[in-house]
C-alpha cells in the first residue's frame, strides 16, 4: 500500500509544482528528477512487502 | 454449418469459453473490449475524415473538435492500453511462471480503464466538451466555450483510467517480485534491480558478469511500466488541477487562471504524455518484437545482451526529450531546445532503429520460415515505425519545426504510421500469435479474411498517413477546419485510404466474431469455471 | 536564400526517397524470409555496431546541417543579440487577432520581430502565403514571450492565421494581407494579394 500512498503524495507535488514553479529550467528538471526518485522508490516498497 | 450457427456457436466449435483459466479470461476481456474501442476510434476517424473533405451539416464546429477530442483518448487508453495490459497481465506470469499476484486487481483494472474510457467519451458525445487531448492551459477550464458538466465526465473518466492503469503497474511488479503461497522466499529486491536494469548496470560497474533472473520479456515489460506509472502521476495531476479550478467555479471561489504558468503547464504535460508517446510505445513495442520473433522462430534474440540495454537506455532517454514539442514556443529556452528537443531525441532513432535491425536478423536466422499472420503484420509493425520514426526525427529539429509544426505532416507521416502502422500492426500480430494460446486452439474462421485485413490495414494506414504528410507539407494545419477545399485532393486520398482502414478493422471484426461465435465472446466475460492460477490449463491426461 | 517552399521540396524528395526504400526493404525482406538460408543475414557485429553509429550520426547530423543550410535557425538562436529593423505587435484575445500594425510592411532583407502576446489562451502565429503555404510560425502562450524574428527575402503578401487551437471559436482565426514585403529583387510567386481566404 506504501506504493500508492507514495503515488498520491507524487501527484500532489506535481499539483504543487503546477502552481508554484515559474519558468525556470532547472527547477523543472529538479522537478521531474523528484518525480522519477519517487516513483522507483514507491515500486521498490513493492519489493519490501513480502 | 449454416451462416447463423457459425455466427452463434463459432468457428468448429468456436471458443470453449467454459474451459477458459481466469488468466485467459482476464487478458481477453482486456483485448476484446479494446479492439471494440479501437473501433469506435476508427468510425470517429472517419467521421472526421469526411469533414475534412467536405463541411457536412451534422458535424459543426464543435461537433468536429468533440470527436477530435475524445479520438486519441479512446484510441490510446481504451484500446492501446487495454490491449497491451491484457497481453502483459498474462505474459509476465507465462514467461515468469509464476502465478499472478491478484486475479481480482487485474479484474478491476479492465473495468476501470474500460469504464473511464466511455465515461469521457461521454464528455465528447453528449456535452461537447472540446479542449483536445493536448489541454493546453487553460483551455480546459474555459467554461465560456465549454460546459462544466463535460469538464467533470471527463476529468472523472481519466481519473478512473489513471486507477486502472495504476493498479496495472502494482500488479506487474508485484507478480514480478512476490512470494507465491508455497514457494520458497523469492528475492524481490533483486528481481526488481534486474528487471529494471540496475542490477546490470551494479554489476558493469563492479566488472562483474550478470546472471539474469528475470527474462528479456518481462524485463521490457517492467521497464514500460515504469514509464507507464510515470505518465499517470503527470496525467493525474493535471487532472486534479483541472477539478480544483471546477469545483473552484462551481462554489464560486475565485480562481485566476494566470496562478498557473501556461509554458510550465506544457512542459509538464508533454513530459508526461512523452512518457507513453516516446517511453513506453517504443519500449513496448521493442519489447513485443523480441518476443515475436523468439516465438516465431523458437529461437533467441540475436544481440540479447545489447537489446535488453537499450530497453533500459530508451527507458531513460524517454525522461528528457519532452522539449521537441516545444519547439515553437518562443519561451522555451535555446539550451532545452537543443539538447532535449533535438540531440537526446536523436537517439530515438538509435534505440528503435536497432530494435529493427535485432528483430529482422532474429527472423533472418531462423530462415526460411512460414508468412503467417503474425510474421505479416509483425512485418508491418516494423516498416511504420521505419517510416514513422525518422518523420518524428525530422520534425525535432529547429529548422524543420518552423515550417512543419501543428501541420498535417506531424499527425500523419509521424503519429497516425505509428501508431496505426508501426503499434496497431504490432499489436495484431501478438493477438493473431496469441489466439491460440488464449483460447486453448480455437481455428481462425478465414484466412483469406486475415489475409484481406493485413493488406487493407497497411496500405490505407501508409497511405492515409502519407495523404496527410503531403497535405502537411503543402501548409495544411492540423487542428483547423478548411470549408474552400484547399486541401481536396489529398484529403480525398486520405478518405479512401481511411475507408480501407476502416474496412480492414471491420473484416477483422467479423473474423473474430465468426472464430469465436457470439456465445463464446459472451462466454469471456462470465465467472470462469476453474479457479486455477495457472495461465493455461493443464495438458488433459491421455 | 531558401525558403520554406525549398526546404519542403527537399524534405518531400529525400524522405520520399527514403520511404521508397524502407518499403521495399520490407517487402524484399518478407519474400527471402520465406527461402532456404544463405550466409548472408547481417548477423555480424561489425556490420551492427557500424550500423548504430551511422543512426547515431544521421541523427545528430540533421541537426548540424540544418543549422548551417536553413536560413532561419542561426538567427532563431541568436535572437536575442540582434537588433531587428522593426517589431510588430500582435495581440491575441477572445479568438481575436489585433495588430499594431497592419499590414505590416517589411522591407527586404531586413530582421523583424513579429511579438506575439495573449490575454487568455494558447493560440498561434502562422505567415501563409496565398496558396497556402506556410512560411513560419509560432506558439503564442499566454504568461510568455513570443518572438519570432524572421527574414524575407521575396517581395509577397502574406496572410496571418492562428496555428494553435483554442476552442472550436477560434477554429478559423484569419487576418488577411497582414505582411506586404517589398524592395527584393525577387517575387515570391506564390504571395499575392488574393491571399487569406478564410
Amino acid at each position: 500500500m506504501q506504493y500508492f500512498l507514495i503515488i498520491f503524495v507524487l501527484v500532489l507535488a506535481g499539483v504543487g509544482a503546477l502552481f508554484v514553479l515559474g519558468q525556470s529550467d532547472v527547477l523543472l528538471g529538479i522537478t521531474f528528477v523528484v518525480v522519477i526518485v519517487g516513483f522507483f522508490f514507491a515500486v521498490s516498497r513493492i519489493a519490501r512487502e513480502d | 454449418m449454416s451462416f447463423v450457427n457459425t455466427l452463434i456457436n463459432g468457428h468448429e466449435g468456436g471458443l470453449k469459453h467454459e474451459g477458459l483459466t481466469p488468466m485467459q479470461k482476464i487478458s481477453l476481456r482486456f483485448v476484446v473490449l479494446g479492439v471494440l474501442f479501437y473501433g469506435l476510434a476508427a468510425v470517429e476517424g472517419m467521421m472526421m475524415r469526411v469533414v475534412e473533405i467536405t463541411p457536412v451539416a451534422a458535424i459543426d464546429d464543435t461537433h468536429f473538435f468533440a470527436i477530435m477530442t475524445v479520438h486519441p483518448m479512446v484510441g490510446v487508453f481504451g484500446s492501446t492500453y487495454m490491449i497491451v495490459f491484457g497481453a502483459f497481465l498474462f505474459l509476465v506470469p507465462f514467461f515468469m511462471k509464476k502465478p499472478i499476484f491478484s486475479l481480482k486487481v487485474a479484474n478491476a483494472s479492465w473495468m476501470l480503464i474500460g469504464g473511464g474510457t466511455f465515461i469521457m467519451w461521454l464528455a465528447g458525445f453528449l456535452f461537447a466538451y472540446s479542449p483536445l487531448y493536448t489541454l493546453y492551459w487553460p483551455l480546459p477550464v474555459d467554461l465560456e466555450q465549454f460546459k462544466i458538466i463535460g469538464g467533470l465526465f471527463y476529468v472523472v473518466g481519466v481519473a478512473l483510467i489513471m486507477v486502472g492503469t495504476f493498479l496495472y503497474s502494482y500488479n506487474v511488479f508485484k507478480t514480478i517480485m512476490y512470494t507465491p503461497a508455497g514457494w520458497d522466499k523469492q528475492p524481490s529486491m533483486e528481481l526488481f534491480k534486474d528487471a529494471i536494469g540496475f542490477r546490470a548496470i551494479g554489476n558493469w560497474l563492479k566488472k562483474r558478469k550478470t546472471e539474469h533472473i528475470v527474462d528479456l520479456p518481462v524485463a521490457a515489460i517492467a521497464r514500460g511500466t515504469i514509464d507507464v506509472g510515470l505518465n499517470a502521476v503527470v496525467i493525474t495531476a493535471a487532472g486534479v488541477l483541472l477539478l480544483i479550478y471546477m469545483f473552484g467555479t462551481l462554489f464560486g471561489v475565485g480562481m485566476e487562471k494566470t496562478w498557473v504558468d501556461a509554458l510550465l503547464y506544457k512542459n509538464i504535460f508533454w513530459w508526461g504524455l512523452d512518457l507513453i508517446a516516446d517511453g513506453l510505445v517504443l519500449i513496448f513495442v521493442a519489447g513485443t518484437w523480441y518476443i515475436l520473433a523468439m516465438m516465431i522462430t523458437g529461437k533467441d534474440l540475436f544481440m540479447k545482451h545489447v537489446a535488453r540495454a537499450a530497453l533500459f537506455v530508451e527507458m531513460v532517454v524517454s525522461w528528457t526529450v519532452w522539449s521537441h514539442h516545444l519547439m515553437s514556443d518562443q519561451g522555451q529556452s535555446n539550451l532545452l531546445k537543443v539538447l532535449s528537443g533535438e540531440m537526446v531525441t536523436a537517439l530515438e532513432l538509435v534505440t528503435q532503429g536497432l530494435a529493427v535491425y535485432i528483430t529482422l536478423v532474429t527472423l533472418a536466422k531462423a530462415r526460411p520460415l512460414k508468412m503467417t499472420n503474425e510474421l505479416k503484420f509483425l512485418l508491418g509493425g516494423l516498416l511504420g515505425f521505419m517510416l514513422a520514426v525518422p518523420a518524428g526525427i525530422i520534425q525535432a529539429d529547429l529548422g524543420m519545426n518552423r515550417v512543419l509544426h501543428n501541420t498535417q505532416w506531424i499527425i500523419g507521416s509521424h503519429v497516425h504510421v505509428a501508431i496505426l502502422v508501426g503499434l496497431t500492426m504490432t499489436l495484431y500480430s501478438a493477438i493473431y500469435l496469441l489466439l491460440p494460446i488464449l483460447t486453448n486452439g480455437a481455428k481462425l474462421y478465414s484466412q483469406k479474411l486475415a489475409t484481406a485485413h493485413f493488406w487493407l490495414h497497411l496500405i490505407g494506414g501508409i497511405g492515409m498517413g502519407s495523404s496527410m504528410g503531403m497535405a502537411g507539407i503543402d501548409g495544411m494545419l492540423r487542428r483547423s477546419i478548411y470549408v474552400d477545399g484547399e486541401y481536396n485532393t489529398y484529403m480525398v486520398l486520405a478518405g479512401v485510404f481511411g475507408c480501407m482502414l476502416l474496412l480492414a478493422f471491420a473484416l477483422f471484426l467479423f473474423n473474430v466474431v465468426m472464430t469465436f461465435g457470439v456465445k463464446g465472446l459472451i462466454g469471456i466475460y462470465l465467472p470462469a469455471k476453474s479457479d486455477t492460477s495457472d495461465c493455461v490449463p493443464a495438458p488433459q491426461e491421455a | 536564400m531558401a525558403d520554406s517552399i525549398d526546404v519542403l521540396a527537399t524534405l518531400k524528395l529525400v524522405y520520399g526517397i527514403y520511404a521508397f526504400i524502407a518499403i521495399s526493404l520490407i517487402g524484399w525482406f518478407g519474400y527471402r524470409i520465406t527461402k532456404a538460408k544463405d550466409d548472408r543475414t547481417g548477423a555480424k557485429p561489425a556490420i551492427f555496431w557500424t550500423y548504430v553509429a551511422v543512426l547515431a550520426v544521421i541523427g545528430t547530423g540533421l541537426h548540424i546541417l540544418t543549422y548551417n543550410t536553413v536560413p532561419w535557425v542561426p538567427y532563431d538562436l541568436d535572437r536575442a543579440n540582434i537588433e531587428p529593423a522593426a517589431i510588430f505587435d500582435i495581440a491575441y484575445e477572445d479568438h481575436q487577432m489585433s495588430f499594431s500594425d497592419l499590414p505590416m510592411n517589411v522591407g527586404c532583407g531586413e530582421y523583424v520581430v513579429f511579438n506575439a502576446t495573449s490575454n487568455d489562451l494558447t493560440y498561434g502565429f502562422g505567415i501563409f502565403r496565398a496558396d497556402h503555404t506556410l512560411v513560419a510560425q509560432m506558439q503564442v502562450v499566454p504568461q510568455s514571450k513570443n518572438d519570432l524574428m524572421w527574414r524575407f527575402d521575396k517581395n509577397g503578401t502574406y496572410y496571418v492565421r492562428s496555428t494553435e487551437y483554442s476552442g472550436p471559436q477560434g477554429a478559423r482565426m484569419v487576418a488577411r494581407d497582414a505582411i506586404i514585403v517589398t524592395g527584393c529583387d525577387l517575387d515570391d510567386l506564390r504571395a499575392t494579394t488574393t491571399g487569406g481566404q478564410s
